[in-house]
């Protein structure tokens, strides 16, 4: 341990001689035609001139000191070193990418090796112009089971490593989940809290209100909201989930409705909108999403199977009903877009890009809950042609689930249990207008070899937010534990 | 001896806490070290520090690492409580009573009888003693009131609301030599202010800001002993006397308080549950086995302990009736959202080969801990289920962090040679063992059919004894005789005989569907038949309960008739 101390105190006395009198120089290194083994793996990413500085160390633990040359194309140059992690200057960073923005970065990188410099093939980033919104909402929890310890709901600028609470469970007994926003506006906002101070927080034009949206004419809480572009409207699934444990499955939990509707609240009549069509036995609907008109309700939808002895064969397919924002009714028909069923997959988490060009959604081999699948892969479905694409360029032999659209459907986040199989993290990727992906690069950390091992949470329903949330936590923690709550009226529509 | 009287008493009294702790109450002292995880590392430092109360926290997580040896907690205790005694009279003397200064510590040694007791609790309330001893060596008038002021801020987000004991302390002692109104006003108004500030600063709610982050282990629950001791100092500074008599009588008084406090607040019921589960942790099966000849266990946790017990020594399928068994929850404890209940089942799950399962309740148990620590206990147990799973990443993440234990840095760094490693781990005497015991197929979990998942467990490895036998004698604690056949089939027909609580079994499931033993299957030894002929004529002549239990206590029979719910 005190061995460990002293290494410490003498890699920061270096580190401090690194800063304040110059950077070692890179001496007889030997060339190495390979790519360097960086961690986060950012070779030949794209990405937004705003992004916070794309930090990295080396995978391979015993490099004493990496050396890191930073060329743009159309000008400029940072150069820095680091031992565990390359920190580069925020100011420097964002200056360097401004000045290149549509062309690329070189990056050189040489690492110190039992006291030889080997310098790697050089590799690029790509800087485009396409803007990201300013942060990413997201909650991060422990992947655990059934019980829950600390965890919040938290924003990210990002342009820097700023990371802020929205909400944590620290001001109550409960856990809070499923925050939306209407586009990324963080105007409107919902936001469920479960346990003993149960409620639904929907803030609008500024204002906080706790709702219980359980009815005796619907199956029990909302769950899964999403915004209306209107912003009329706020789309609900109400699910009675379960969970199952595997005894020997890398999967380890089994998330699945007992039942599930999908339902609308009208905002200005404070009622939910409750189609009989959608409200069938014999189906499970959820995830339901507004198409980029708010004429479309896109939603998940599977046959009723026996639990547990069906599980494996659970399998929702992706399916859309119209809806007329005017009145808030919905049409007689439900059309199946993609039958998953056909293929023994299972769609989850359709997100109509804001353009209404695309749909991505998640592709798991059964159920309603591929974030614990590590099969589960992202697909984009092209709304225009009916094409439905594996996306190659993101996904990995691990789970990738949750993701999201920014506010100009150039940028999409996803979360990914990649790292190290268990904990999700967050990956962002760039889509040009014509649809082309690129190679996702992870969410960046001011540390992020140290922060990443170091974090036993994982990352959880990623959404872009176009500016900070305005969140008065302290008035929300006490709201949730006054128990004070708004009820919801329900509106049956028929089916005729 | 006048002249060293008080030091003599002052030792006496930690001698006194500390035989108490070490000797009655050592495994409230081992339950605490589990429930943390402390680091040397910066990040830990400042998180802890970064609320209220960090710097006790801090402290008091520091000396709970030596709490896995419960003479070691014992003297930690010993130590704040006797130092809080000795600070109490160095903030009352010369004209308070030396024996009054023992009361806010006993009060404190009451507290620590509940297991939710925190050590940082002890931890504010010596610096806040200390910091109140110091201010009064300042005599300048306005250095003390300004430094007072600077403190109380500072100390708040030290050491907790217990900075109240500060500023009780300075005014009691001092209001009108050194405050007045105004100035005391002053200081009563900034102590409020300070969690009124926190609310918006850290993100609590603002009456556990009030009462304190770091005292007890449930949030919810107010210290109110604290609270006490606070007041006990209050009546210490307030109460002059040296007389001899005087003092006598408030040094029995205080006694009266500790015996009478320290009887009414020990649970011994619990120290019991924690001595088994501690045994379990510790793989001290021989030592269960010994405790459990002097006092049977009855209460789930304890039994589930020894059946694991019995089962590690190979004695379960011979002699778990010769023990009090209260049913399948003596083998598998329901699982409850709890921080500590689950961690039995889960090592019993472990030895069985169901890392699984183990790793959930693990995950669990450590999740369900309320002020939202992480547990060193389970990060052990999950670097083990996620190497024995093959997960090595995830499993290299727990054992970097053990890594920065003090305890457990070795042990991890001598498992993180493993990862990767297939062939150490597979020739390792526990986790290759475990991986082959492991299930073959995939299922789910399902506690109401315990019965198939030990079964399919037994038939992935038909080497798993512990699953045959935990088959068995969950087979039996249940009564289900119509099935217990069957699943005794299943077995490894080569034993030279059959345990005999098998015997036992097998004798009662044929005699419940037969009239007669005739062309019974199994080879039953004579003691047994006999054995079972006396029983069931002792039946048919209605014996009282007392003499069935006399002579047939340790028998499954009794078991099944009188025993099983």
């Amino acid at each position: 341990m005190r061995q460990v101390h002293i290494i410490s105190i003498i890699s920061c006395l270096l580190s401090f001689c690194f800063t304040s009198c110059g950077m070692e120089s890179v001496t007889n290194a030997s060339m190495e035609d390979s790519f360097p083994q960086i961690y986060p793996d950012y070779v030949g990413v794209t990405i937004p001139s705003s992004i916070a500085p794309l930090n990295f160390g080396m995978v391979d633990g015993n490099v004493q000191l990496i050396d890191v040359v930073m060329l743009g194309a159309k000008g400029g140059e940072l150069h820095a070193q680091g031992s565990e992690s390359v920190l580069l200057d925020l100011d420097e960073w964002h200056n360097l990418l401004k000045q290149n923005e549509d062309d690329s970065l070189k990056i050189v990188v040489s690492a110190k090796k039992n006291g030889a410099w080997i310098t790697y093939r050089p590799f690029g980033i790509f800087v485009s112009s396409d803007e990201m919104d300013y942060g990413l909402a997201y909650r991060k929890l422990a992947p655990g089971y059934e019980v829950y310890s600390k965890m919040g709901i938290y924003q990210r600028d990002l342009s820097s490593f700023e990371e802020t609470a929205i909400l944590e469970n620290t001001q109550f007994s409960g856990c809070v989940n499923c925050h939306s926003f209407n586009r990324g506006n963080p105007e409107g906002m919902s936001l469920h809290v479960r346990g003993d101070h149960g409620a639904t927080l929907l803030k609008l034009n500024g204002k906080l209100e706790a709702y219980n949206t359980s009815t005796d004419k619907t199956l029990g809480s909302c769950v899964y909201p999403y915004w209306h572009p209107s912003g009329k409207y706020i789309a609900y699934s109400t699910n009675t989930t379960h969970q199952a444990f595997h005894v020997k499955d890398e999967n380890r939990i089994e998330v699945f409705d007992l039942n599930s509707d999908v339902q609308v609240y009208d905002i200005a009549k404070n009622e939910l909108i409750v189609p009989e069509i959608l409200k069938n036995d014999s189906v499970w609907e959820t995830y339901p999403v507004f198409s980029a008109d708010g004429r479309t309700l896109y939603f998940c939808s599977a046959s009723v199977k026996a639990i547990p002895s069906e599980m494996n064969d659970i399998r929702y397919n992706l399916c859309k009903i119209d809806f007329n924002p005017d009145n808030g009714t919905f049409g007689n028909r439900i059309d199946t877009l993609i039958c998953a069923e056909t293929m023994r997959k299972s769609i989850n988490f359709p997100k109509p890009s804001y353009d209404g060009k695309f749909l991505m959604y998640s592709l798991a081999d059964y159920g309603c809950f591929s974030i614990w699948h590590h099969e589960a892969d992202l697909w984009l479905l092209d709304l225009q042609s009916g094409e439905a694409r594996l996306l190659d360029e993101v996904n990995s032999k691990d789970t990738e689930s949750y993701h999201n659209w920014s506010s100009n459907n150039r940028w999409f986040v996803f979360s990914s249990r990649r790292d190290d199989g268990l904990h999700t993290r967050l990956y962002l990727s760039h889509m040009d207008e014509n649809g082309k992906v690129s190679k996702p690069f992870m969410l960046p950390q001011e540390n992020p070899k140290h922060y990443y091992f170091n974090l036993f949470l994982s990352y959880n329903v990623p959404e872009f937010i176009t500016s900070k949330v305005e969140f008065d936590n302290v008035e929300a923690g006490n709201l949730i534990l006054s128990d004070k709550r708004k009820n919801m009226g329900v509106r049956m529509q028929s089916s005729k | 001896m006048q002249k060293y009287s008080k030091h003599i008493i002052g030792l006496l009294y930690v001698i006194a806490v500390l035989l108490f702790f070490g000797i009655c109450y050592p495994n409230h002292i081992s339950y605490q070290e589990q429930f943390q995880l402390f680091l040397f590392t910066p990040n830990y430092f400042w998180e802890t520090l970064a609320i209220p109360g960090g710097l006790a926290d801090y402290f008091g997580g520091f000396f709970t690492q030596v709490f896995l040896y419960s003479w070691g907690g014992a003297v930690v205790l010993a130590l704040l409580l006797g130092a809080i005694q000795q600070a109490t009279w160095l903030n009352i003397k010369p004209k308070g009573s030396y024996a009054l200064s023992f009361l806010p510590s006993v009060i404190l040694w009451v507290f620590f009888c509940n297991e939710a007791a925190m050590v940082a609790t002890l931890v504010a309330f010596l610096f806040s003693l200390l910091a109140a001893w110091c201010i009064g060596l300042i005599q300048n008038m306005w250095i003390r009131r300004s430094v007072s002021f600077v403190l109380i801020p500072v100390l708040y987000l030290l050491l907790g609301p217990l900075v109240g004991l500060f500023v009780l302390i300075a005014l009691v002692r001092e209001y009108k030599e050194m405050y007045g109104v105004i100035v005391s006003g002053t200081m009563i108004l900034l102590l409020v202010f300070c969690p009124l500030c926190a609310q918006y600063l850290f993100n609590y709610p603002l009456v556990r800001l009030f009462y304190g982050l770091h005292y007890s282990r449930f949030p919810e629950i107010v210290p109110t002993l604290v609270l006490v001791s606070v007041l006990a100092v209050a009546v210490a500074l307030c109460w002059r006397t040296s007389k001899l008599k005087m003092n006598g009588m408030i040094g029995a008084v205080t006694a009266i308080i500790a015996i009478s406090g320290i009887s009414s607040s020990a649970d011994f019921n619990k120290e019991e549950l924690m001595g088994y589960d501690f045994m379990v942790r510790t793989r001290q099966w021989n030592r269960i086995l010994l405790t459990a000849n002097k006092k049977a266990p009855s209460a789930p946790l304890s039994v589930s302990a020894l059946n694991l017990a019995l089962a590690q020594k190979g004695f379960l399928a011979d002699h778990m009736f010769d023990y009090y068994q209260n049913g399948g929850q003596g083998m598998f404890p329901n699982f409850v959202r709890d921080f500590w209940l689950p961690l039995t089942p889960a090592e019993a799950f472990y030895y069985l080969g169901m890392t699984y399962v183990a790793q959930q309740y693990t995950y669990e148990a450590m999740e369900a801990i309320p002020d939202f620590q992480k547990s060193v206990r389970c990060y052990k147990r999950l670097a083990e289920t996620n190497l024995i799973n093959g997960d090595y990443k995830v499993a290299r993440k727990y054992l970097n962090q053990l890594q920065h234990t003090l305890l457990y840095s070795r042990w991890a760094e001598e498992t993180l040679k493993l990862l990767g490693n297939e062939d150490a781990i597979n020739n390792h005497p526990e986790y290759g063992r475990l991986r082959k015991m492991a299930y073959k197929d995939d299922f789910y979990v399902s506690d109401r059919e315990m019965a198939s998942m030990l079964g399919q467990l037994y038939m992935s490895n038909r080497d798993n004894q512990m699953a045959y036998d935990y088959l068995l004698g969950w087979t039996m604690l249940n009564g289900d005789m119509e099935n217990f056949p069957s699943y005794f089939s299943i077995g490894n027909m080569q034993m030279k005989e059959i345990p005999s609580c098998y015997q036992q079994a097998l004798v009662l499931s044929w005699a419940l569907s037969h009239p007669s033993p005739e062309g019974m299957p199994w080879p039953i030894s004579t003691n047994i038949l006999n054995g079972f002929n006396g029983f069931v004529q002792a039946q048919r002549q209605n014996q009282p309960v007392d003499y069935m239990k006399a002579q047939y206590g340790q028998t499954y029979w009794y078991y099944y008739f009188y025993s099983k719910s």
